[in-house]
């Protein structure tokens, strides 16, 4: 560890002022940073702290993202054979998603870190670990046939345009991992809408129609099983699709107090409460959908524990996060029963969130005020 | 039956090296006094270098009220006058003769009335004592205070027992309750903690409480709950809250047994005893010692490594006073705890069992009796202040916190005063500034907008 320290501070001294290698002084601070903690001292207000840090609160939630992750890189394998009708080892079928899924990653991370640090040297700050988070969050999102440079141009604009513009980490109000696949969504629609994109070199003769697909032309007998759909052997988004492996991820954030619970309980009780409503009116097989298999389907799952309690694009304050989350799963359903341009509504329905997320929080902070005052005037008149 | 003040909100943080109940006496020629201790405060000298002082002589008064005067802990010789930048005087050292004699206060100290009470404290240099909510600066006499609040039960981290502070003094004590009850129309309100020896003294021993009820307009209020539940902000939130343009007033419980000597005995004291306490220190435990005090020669000797922070006061809201400091002016206790500056590798992954965390990120919840040795370090960088309504875990008061600091970050004084800034002062975001994962300073951003606001 010593000569770890040692070493650490012999390179220290090629990214010093004056020095060549001075501009990429973040990327050194960032990775001496990422080997050993910092040395740095309490010098105002508390002498001691806790030792809870941004990069441990966050690597908890990659640690979280990691089951789907990896079920992800299977899926994408089992997928491709399947459509081939091939059955081959869980090896050779995790191996296929890995060559796949890897590349995305680390495009990725390449084309965001270097907009990070290119801000973190203009504004002079040290790299923030909200990206780490971001980068791992986006592959999970895509399909597995995205082209690399989508995937690089998407990072490069939502790190740029919904997080550094608006002032860095902790200052963004949208979500910049939904912002990306947003971006692609919209700029480049073939490549992650249709049945061609879902699994990766698919034999043209399989449907590849995801279970949302299926759900929006109301071909209802194709939807695979609640099995299937709980375990995540259907073709989706590289992450989305096992919702065992989502739940095991929810339950570490929930756990370390690191996600918050309360945005994932109210997102699930908007959805499922706009569902039944749906059910309630009926008249047609998307009306009539159980509100529950709504759950199992597409992103809305891993939206709910990944995206939605985003505490920075989230709302802040504690009854403001309740109405931000029944909020988001009341629009997610909307979108997907009564708009089938857009089968997938959690995207929109939680960057929609975020957007009246302050708007929630003003009236939650108005509503606080109001009720001090009426206090006051009370104690005053006694 | 007492009304009680129940909260659950907030954090004790359990540290090694609490102070044993045996007790020294400590003598030590050195003495200083730091204006910075009197918050806002600025001195205008009225002695000068190699001049002779007498206990109580004013040293200097505050250029904002010039009725407040600080006086000397003990007789003896001015022998320096330190300034730092901006010609800012830093400290007034004295060199004690050891003598202890008083400045003349045949006549002067009177109680009948609350004007006279206020006279023979600000004359006798024992005023300052007497601080106020809002701002936690020395109170404005020629304010009416809404209410007095003396807490008698620390619950800040290794706080000493305030029962062992006050043994031996309950006289005093209660002369100066009794005394200080006459400033306010309001209530004075006792407060100790439930479970606390505190407690079981001022609720259950006939003498006091009987001496207790004689005061007219005494309450004595318990309270429960982890710290900052000790603190007299949270108290008087529950109590009486502040609106803008009142005042409350409080008084630490030893502080009222020198006020107590001088109505009672006619003997002007600035002695108090202390507790010496944190991981770094051998022999944690009590001394008898007077205000400003050198602790020099108090630690020599007596700590486990070279590499320490000295704070006067406690770990989450005292000044660092380095190895040659002086005993700060409402500080109960010395917290001696190690300057680290060692690197982990991996460490922000490890399972680190030894790490002390409110989160579950780390596994301290599985251990919640274990005592820890926390150093100096931030564990961590810091990172742009995310609000996201972790403070409130720790912030017991009906209040916004994450809300308040944001009004005050952007110094939007209009919301502040709405969410309640006159409620608070930095210590009550301690805790906050304690567990927050970014490191924001969170006591100096509720100082700036305070500070804003005072002007």
């Amino acid at each position: 560890m010593k000569k770890i320290e040692k070493i650490s501070k012999n390179i220290e001294k090629w990214f010093e002022k004056g020095k060549p290698l001075h501009p990429l002084y973040p990327l050194y601070d960032a990775i001496d940073t990422f080997l050993l903690t910092p040395k740095t001292t309490t010098k105002l207000g508390t002498h001691i702290k806790d030792a809870a840090d941004m990069k441990r609160t966050m690597f908890m939630v990659i640690i979280a993202m990691i089951p789907a992750t990896l079920f992800g890189m299977w899926n994408v394998g089992y997928q491709h054979y399947l459509s081939q009708g091939e059955s081959v080892s869980l090896f050779t079928n995790f191996w296929y998603g890995l060559i796949k899924v890897l590349p995305i990653i680390i495009v990725t991370y390449i084309s965001g870190l270097t907009v990070e640090i290119i801000f973190a040297k203009i504004r002079k700050h040290e790299v923030a670990e909200g990206f780490f988070v971001t980068g791992l969050l986006i592959p999970l999102v895509l399909p597995p046939e995205i082209p690399l440079w989508i995937v690089a141009i998407a990072t490069a604009f939502s790190v740029l345009f919904s997080k550094e513009v608006f002032g860095g980490n902790g200052f963004n109000f949208l979500n910049p991992a939904l912002v990306a696949r947003a971006f692609i969504f919209f700029a480049y629609p073939k490549v992650i809408t249709g049945d061609f994109v879902w699994i990766s070199d698919k034999a043209d003769v399989y449907s590849g129609a995801t279970p949302l697909a299926d759900f929006a032309l109301e071909n209802m007998s194709a939807i695979p099983s609640t099995l299937d759909m709980m375990i995540g052997t259907i073709p989706g988004s590289i992450g989305e699709t096992s919702k065992i492996a989502i739940l095991l991820g929810a339950f570490l954030l929930i756990f370390t107090g690191v996600g918050s619970l309360r945005i994932m309980l109210s997102v699930v009780a908007g959805g499922l409460g706009m569902g039944l409503l749906f059910n309630l009116i009926g008249g047609s097989p998307i009306m009539d959908f159980p509100a529950w298999q709504h759950l199992l389907m597409g992103g809305f799952l891993f939206g709910t524990v990944f995206m939605a309690t985003d505490p920075v694009s989230a709302a802040h304050t504690k009854s403001g996060k309740i109405v931000y989350g029944v909020f988001v799963g009341m629009i997610a359903m909307l979108i997907r029963v009564v708009n089938k341009g857009y089968p997938e509504g959690m995207m929109l329905a939680i960057l929609l969130g975020n957007i009246f997320a302050p708007l929630i929080d003003y009236c939650v902070v108005q509503i606080h005020i109001g009720r001090r005052k009426k206090a006051f005037l009370k104690t005053t008149n006694l | 039956m007492h009304r009680t003040i129940k909260t659950k909100k907030g954090l004790d943080i359990k540290l090694v090296g609490e102070a044993v109940p045996s007790v020294q006496k400590y003598n030590c020629q050195h003495f200083a006094i730091t204006p910075d201790d009197f918050k806002w405060l600025t001195p205008k000298l009225l002695v000068q270098e190699s001049e002779k002082v007498l206990v109580g002589q004013p040293l200097f008064f505050a250029k904002e009220n010039d009725k407040i005067q600080i006086g000397a802990p003990v007789s003896g010789t001015v022998t320096q006058i330190v300034r730092g930048e901006k010609r800012k005087i830093e400290s007034i050292t004295i060199e004690s003769d050891q003598q202890f004699q008083t400045i003349d206060l045949t006549g002067k100290i009177k109680d009948h009335s609350s004007e006279e009470i206020k006279i023979s404290l600000l004359f006798s240099g024992l005023w300052p004592m007497v601080r106020q909510r809002p701002f936690a600066i020395i109170a404005n006499p020629d304010q009416q205070p809404k209410a007095i609040y003396v807490s008698c039960t620390d619950t800040s981290p290794l706080a000493p027992d305030v029962s062992y502070l006050l043994e031996g003094k309950m006289d005093l004590f209660l002369k100066g309750i009794s005394t200080i009850a006459k400033l306010t129309k309001g209530k004075l309100f006792l407060t100790a903690k439930v479970g606390s020896k505190m407690h079981e003294i001022l609720s259950q021993d006939p003498t006091i409480v009987e001496k207790l009820n004689e005061i007219p307009n005494c309450e004595f209020v318990p309270f429960s709950g982890p710290h900052p539940s000790g603190n007299v902000g949270t108290q008087i939130h529950f109590l009486t809250p502040i609106q803008k343009g009142e005042a409350v007033w409080y008084v630490e419980p030893q502080n009222l047994c020198n006020i107590g000597n001088l109505f009672l005995n006619h003997k002007l004291d600035f002695s108090k005893r202390v507790a010496l306490a944190g991981g770094s220190v051998t022999n944690p435990q009590y001394y008898d010692l007077i205000n400003g005090v050198s602790v020099q020669e108090l630690i020599k000797n007596n700590l486990k490594q070279d590499e320490v922070r000295v704070i006067s006061g406690n770990v989450l809201t005292g000044s660092n006073i380095g190895n040659n400091g002086f005993v700060g002016f409402y500080d109960q206790m010395i917290s001696v705890i190690p300057e680290s500056e060692e690197r982990e590798l991996f460490g922000w992954i490890l399972p680190n069992f030894g790490k002390f965390s409110l989160s579950r990120t780390y596994f301290s919840f599985l251990m919640p009796q274990k005592k820890y040795n926390i150093d100096t370090r931030l564990f961590g960088g810091k990172r742009a202040p995310m609000f996201t309504d972790l403070y409130s875990k720790v912030f017991p008061m009906k209040l916004l916190p994450d809300q308040l600091l944001k009004a005050c970050y952007i110094k939007d004084i209009e919301t502040m005063e709405a969410l309640g800034i006159y409620e608070v002062v930095e210590e009550d975001f301690a805790l906050c500034e304690f567990i927050c994962p970014s490191k924001s300073d969170c006591q100096q951003i509720i100082k700036e907008a305070l500070f804003e606001i005072h002007k």
